[in-house]
C-alpha cells in the first residue's frame, strides 16, 4: 500500500513537474508571442502575414444619393471634390482639379457609386444650376452610404 | 516705372562697363530708333521691349549722338577664346561707320573706300559687315583687325534695285534675306555677286525696318507702321521639298516707330534656355491648337504685378508643355501648377448655357475658345466664345452656350487674359496668361467618375519575379495612373486611362497593359478611340505622338497594350530607371488612352482601376524557372485579379505563388502577400533594394490589423525619406 501510495505520490509529483513544466513552457511561449508584436521582430515585408482576402489596393467604394427636389429640381450639375478649404470670406475655395464626380442632373435625384482613396475623411458636394439659382454646397463626412437632400 | 528703373540701372552699369564687348550672344533683339538714337531690347516672343540705352554717346568731333542705323551683331570669338562681340552700324546723321560696345556706346571706324551717301540696311556675317542702299549698291567691309583689308570697303554690286529697309543673315546657311517693302516679296541676296532671287510673296507689305534671325532659322521682321512682328519659317529652306512662298505670320506686337533698325545675335535661341530665367507663359494643349513656339503658340510675357488668371501667377517656360504632361499635371521638373483660373462648374452640356467661372487677378480682357467639333483647332466659326470680354478682379461668371451640334467627347479650351485686346488664339502677348484646359462636351444625363480625381494620380507598383517571391522594394515597374468612367443611365459609355512611367527597378523586360473586364475588344468604337504617347525632355517639354491601336488582336476580351517593353519608353545611363537615389532621371513617358464603346456596356463593367497589369516582353529572358521565354503568357495583376485569356495558368502554384482559380485567388504567396499593389496617392516608391517596411513602417500595422489601422501608411508623413526615391 505504502508502495502504492509512494508510487501515486511519485506519479503526482511527476505529473506536477510535468504540469509545472507545461505551465512554464506555455508562459514562455506567450511571452515570446507578445514580444513579437510589441518589439516588431518583423524586419521585412516577407515576414508579414496578411488576411486571406486582402487586395492591397487603397481605395474604397461609397454611395452618394443627392436630391434637389425642394430646390425646384434640375437641370443641374453635381460635382464632388476632395481638395478645398473654407476661406476667410466665407466662401469655398475649391481646387477644381480634385473633382471626383461630375454629373449632369436632368431630374431632381441622382445616385452614384464610386471609389475614393481610403485616407480621405471628407468631401465637398456642390450643385450648380443653369438659371439664376445660387449653387448648393455641402461638406460631408465620408460614410459607406451618404444621402444629401437640399 | 519698371522700364525707367531698368534704364537707370543699365546706365549705371554702362558707366562701369566702359567699352567692353558683349560677353554672351543675347536672346533679345536690339532695336535702334530715333535721333538721337534710343536702343531697345525686344523680346521677339512676346513683343515686349525695354530701353537699354538712350544715349549712345557723341562721336569724336561731333556735338550730337545722331541716328545709328544699319545695325548688325558680330558674334565673333577670337582664337584665344576672348569675346569680340560688338554691334556695327552706320551713323546716318554724321555719315560715319561705327562700332557699339556692350554699353551701346558708339566709336567711329576708320574705314577706307567709303561710298557717298547714307546707309540704313546692314548686317554682319563671318566677321564682315555688309550694307546696302537701293539704287546705289551692295558693299562689304572686313572687321578682322589682323586682315590686310581691315575696314576696307569693297563694292559687291552697284545693282541694288530691291526696296529693302533691313536684311539679315541666316545663321545656318549663311545666306542673306530681306523683304521688298513695296511688293512684300522675300528675296535672298547672293553675298558674293549681289544677285537677288525671288522667293515669293510673304503676304505682307510695309516698312520692315528691322529683321532678325534666331538660331533655328526663323526670320523675324518688325513693321515700322504698326510695330507688328512677323515670322517667316526659313528653318528648312535648304531642304529638298521646301519651296516658296514663305508667308509672314503675325507673331507678336512690338514697338512702332518711324525710324527702325534691328539687329540680333542670330546664334541665340529665342528664349533663354535656362528655365528659371524664362518669363514666358505658354499653354498646354496639343500643338494642333498652336501651342509651342515652333507653332507660333499662344504665349504671354510674365510681368511683375501683371495680370494673370487664378490665384497663382504663372511660371516661366522655355516652351510649351503639351498635353498630359503639361505643367498642370506634372510637377516632376519643378514647375508649378498655375492652371487655376478656370472652373467649369456645370460641365459643358450641349444646348445649355453652361457656367464658367473665370478668376482674374486684376481688371483686364479675356479671349476664350472652345473646340466644339473636336477637330484639333480653334478656327471654326463659333469657337471663339469670348472676345475682348472685360473682366473684373476676382471671380467672373460667364455663360457659355454649348452648340447643340457640338461633338460629345474630350476636347480643349483656351483662355487668354491680359491688358491687350484683339489677340488671337495663337501668337505672343505683352502681358497676362494663357490657360489651356481639357474639356468634356456631353449630353444631358452623362456623368464622369474620376479616380482618384481629375488632376492627380494613384500609383501602381509591381514586382516582377513572380512566381518567385521578390524583394518587396515594389519598384520593378511603377506607374502613375488615373481613370475616367463615363456613365449614362448606369451604363458605361467610355473608359479613359492616363499614366506616367515612374520607375523601372528590374532587369527583366516587361510590358504594361490594361484590361477592361467584362468588355469585348469588338465593343470599342475604334473610329473615336484615342491613344497617345507623350515623351518629355529634361526641362519638362513634351512631344505628343499618336499611336496605332493598342487593342490586342489576339484577345476577345478588351486588352489595351500600352507598351510591349517599358524599357523602350525611357532612356537612362543608370542600371535602373529612377530607383537609385544617385540617379535622378526625370519622368520621360506618359500615355493617354480613350476607349469609347459602340454601345453602352452593362453596369458591372464599371470599375475603379479596371485591370492594369504587367506581362513579360516576348523573346526575353524572364527567370530560369521557365524553360523558354514566357512572353505574353506571363502576367502579374493586382492581388485576386484573374489573368487574361493570354496567360498560361500552368505557371500558377509554382515557387511561392499560391493562386487558386477555383476560389478566385490570384498572385498571392502563402502569407497572402501580393506581387503588386495600388497606392492611392502620387506615392514615392522605395529605393532599389529597400524593403517596403523600411521605407513605410506603418505598412506592418496596416497589414497585420487587416486594414483596421494605419490606412494612411503611404502618406508622406509616414515614410522614411532616406529610404525612398526622391
Amino acid at each position: 500500500m505504502k508502495n502504492i501510495i509512494n508510487n501515486i505520490t511519485l506519479i503526482l509529483m511527476a505529473l506536477s513537474v510535468i504540469a509545472c513544466d507545461s505551465v512554464d513552457k506555455k508562459t514562455i511561449s506567450t511571452a515570446d508571442k507578445k514580444e513579437v508584436i510589441t518589439d516588431t521582430a518583423i524586419t521585412s515585408t516577407s515576414q508579414l502575414v496578411a488576411a486571406k482576402d486582402m487586395k492591397f489596393i487603397s481605395h474604397k467604394g461609397i454611395k452618394l444619393a443627392v436630391d434637389i427636389d425642394n430646390q425646384g429640381g434640375g437641370p443641374a450639375y453635381l460635382s464632388v471634390y476632395s481638395n478645398y478649404q473654407y476661406a476667410d470670406d466665407n466662401t469655398w475655395l475649391i481646387n477644381h482639379d480634385s473633382r471626383i464626380i461630375a454629373s449632369s442632373m436632368g431630374s431632381s435625384q441622382v445616385n452614384h457609386d464610386f471609389a475614393i482613396p481610403q485616407h480621405l475623411k471628407k468631401l465637398l458636394v456642390q450643385v450648380w444650376f443653369y438659371d439664376d439659382r445660387l449653387p448648393l454646397t455641402k461638406e460631408v463626412e465620408i460614410a459607406p452610404e451618404m444621402i444629401l437632400s437640399w | 516705372m519698371t522700364n525707367r528703373l531698368i534704364f537707370i540701372l543699365l546706365l549705371s552699369v554702362s558707366q562701369l562697363a566702359n567699352s567692353d564687348p558683349f560677353e554672351t550672344c543675347p536672346t533679345k533683339a536690339f532695336l535702334f530708333q530715333g535721333n538721337p538714337t534710343t536702343v531697345y531690347g525686344v523680346n521677339l516672343v512676346t513683343g515686349t521691349d525695354i530701353i537699354l540705352q538712350d544715349d549712345v554717346g557723341n562721336l569724336s568731333g561731333e556735338s550730337s549722338a545722331g541716328n545709328v542705323n544699319g545695325i548688325g551683331f558680330d558674334d565673333f570669338i577670337a582664337e584665344d577664346s576672348t569675346s569680340s562681340r560688338y554691334l556695327f552700324g552706320f551713323n546716318t546723321t554724321h555719315r560715319k561707320f561705327v562700332r557699339l560696345d556692350s554699353d551701346f556706346q558708339q566709336t567711329e571706324l576708320s574705314v577706307t573706300n567709303q561710298p557717298s551717301g547714307t546707309f540704313y540696311v546692314g548686317d554682319v556675317y563671318n566677321h564682315h559687315y555688309y550694307f546696302y542702299r537701293k539704287n546705289k549698291g551692295f558693299y562689304k567691309m572686313n572687321l578682322d583687325q589682323d586682315a590686310a583689308d581691315y575696314l576696307e570697303i569693297q563694292t559687291i554690286s552697284t545693282t541694288a534695285s530691291r526696296n529693302f529697309t533691313d536684311f539679315a543673315f541666316h545663321p545656318r546657311n549663311g545666306k542673306l534675306y530681306g523683304i521688298d517693302n513695296s511688293s512684300g516679296v522675300l528675296y535672298t541676296i547672293d553675298k558674293v555677286s549681289g544677285n537677288t532671287e525671288d522667293l515669293g510673296d510673304t503676304g505682307e507689305t510695309g516698312t520692315f525696318g528691322a529683321g532678325y534671325f534666331d538660331v533655328n532659322g526663323y526670320f523675324y521682321v518688325s513693321r515700322n507702321q504698326d510695330g507688328k512682328i512677323y515670322r517667316l519659317d526659313l528653318s528648312t529652306i535648304d531642304l529638298v521639298g521646301d519651296t516658296p512662298p514663305y508667308p509672314a505670320v503675325e507673331f507678336a506686337a512690338g514697338p512702332l516707330s518711324g525710324q527702325n533698325d534691328g539687329a540680333r545675335c542670330a546664334n541665340a535661341p529665342l528664349i533663354d534656355e535656362s528655365e528659371g530665367a524664362s518669363t514666358i507663359d505658354f499653354g498646354d494643349a496639343p500643338d494642333s491648337y498652336s501651342t509651342s513656339l515652333a507653332a507660333n503658340g499662344a504665349r504671354h510675357e510674365i510681368i511683375a504685378d501683371g495680370p494673370y488668371l487664378g490665384s497663382q501667377a504663372p511660371d516661366g517656360e522655355v516652351d510649351a508643355r503639351l498635353g498630359i504632361l503639361s505643367d498642370d499635371s506634372n510637377n516632376d521638373s519643378g514647375n508649378t501648377d498655375d492652371e487655376d483660373g478656370i472652373a467649369l462648374v456645370t460641365g459643358l452640356v450641349k444646348g445649355l448655357d453652361n457656367i464658367v467661372i473665370v478668376t482674374a487677378s486684376t481688371n483686364g480682357y479675356l479671349q476664350a475658345w472652345f473646340d466644339w467639333n473636336r477637330d484639333g483647332d480653334f478656327d471654326d466659326a463659333d469657337e471663339q466664345v469670348a472676345s475682348d470680354k472685360a473682366l473684373s478682379t476676382g471671380a467672373n461668371n460667364l455663360a457659355i452656350r454649348v452648340p447643340i451640334g457640338a461633338d460629345a467627347g474630350t476636347s480643349w479650351a483656351r483662355f487668354r487674359f491680359g491688358s491687350q485686346t484683339g489677340i488671337g488664339s495663337s501668337g505672343g502677348a505683352t502681358d497676362g496668361e494663357v490657360e489651356d484646359h481639357v474639356i468634356e462636351i456631353s449630353d444631358l444625363g452623362v456623368s464622369y467618375s474620376y479616380y482618384p480625381d481629375n488632376g492627380s494620380w494613384v500609383t501602381l507598383a509591381y514586382e516582377d519575379l513572380w512566381p518567385i517571391e521578390g524583394d518587396f522594394d515594389m519598384n520593378d515597374v511603377v506607374f502613375h495612373y488615373r481613370t475616367v468612367s463615363v456613365i449614362k443611365d448606369g451604363e458605361l459609355l467610355r473608359v479613359d486611362a492616363y499614366g506616367q512611367l515612374l520607375a523601372i527597378g528590374a532587369s527583366y523586360h516587361n510590358g504594361f497593359a490594361i484590361r477592361i473586364p467584362g468588355v469585348q475588344a469588338a465593343d470599342v468604337d475604334t473610329s473615336k478611340m484615342r491613344f497617345r504617347y507623350t515623351t518629355l525632355d529634361a526641362e519638362g517639354n513634351g512631344v505628343e505622338t499618336e499611336q496605332a491601336s493598342p487593342i490586342e488582336a489576339a484577345s476577345d476580351e478588351l486588352v489595351a497594350i500600352i507598351g510591349q517593353d517599358v524599357w523602350n519608353l525611357v532612356s537612362t545611363s543608370c542600371e535602373f530607371y529612377r530607383t537609385d537615389a544617385g540617379c535622378t532621371d526625370h519622368i520621360q513617358f506618359a500615355f493617354e488612352l480613350s476607349l469609347p464603346f459602340t454601345s453602352p456596356q452593362p453596369s458591372d463593367a464599371i470599375s475603379t482601376l479596371y485591370d492594369p497589369f504587367i506581362f513579360a516582353t516576348s523573346s526575353r529572358f524572364h527567370g530560369s524557372i521557365f524553360t523558354s521565354h514566357p512572353g505574353r503568357e506571363w502576367e502579374v495583376h493586382l492581388a485576386d485579379v484573374s489573368p487574361t485569356e493570354q496567360a498560361n495558368t500552368s505557371f500558377f502554384n509554382q515557387q511561392e505563388d499560391t493562386s487558386d482559380i477555383s476560389i478566385d485567388r490570384f498572385y498571392k504567396n502563402s502569407n497572402n502577400l501580393p506581387w503588386s499593389m495600388e497606392v492611392a496617392t502620387e506615392w514615392k516608391h522605395p529605393r532599389s533594394g529597400v524593403d517596403l517596411l523600411k521605407a513605410y513602417p506603418d505598412f506592418e500595422g496596416y497589414v497585420t490589423s487587416d486594414k483596421a489601422l494605419n490606412n494612411d501608411w503611404y502618406q508622406s508623413d509616414n515614410r522614411i525619406d532616406g529610404k525612398i526615391f526622391p
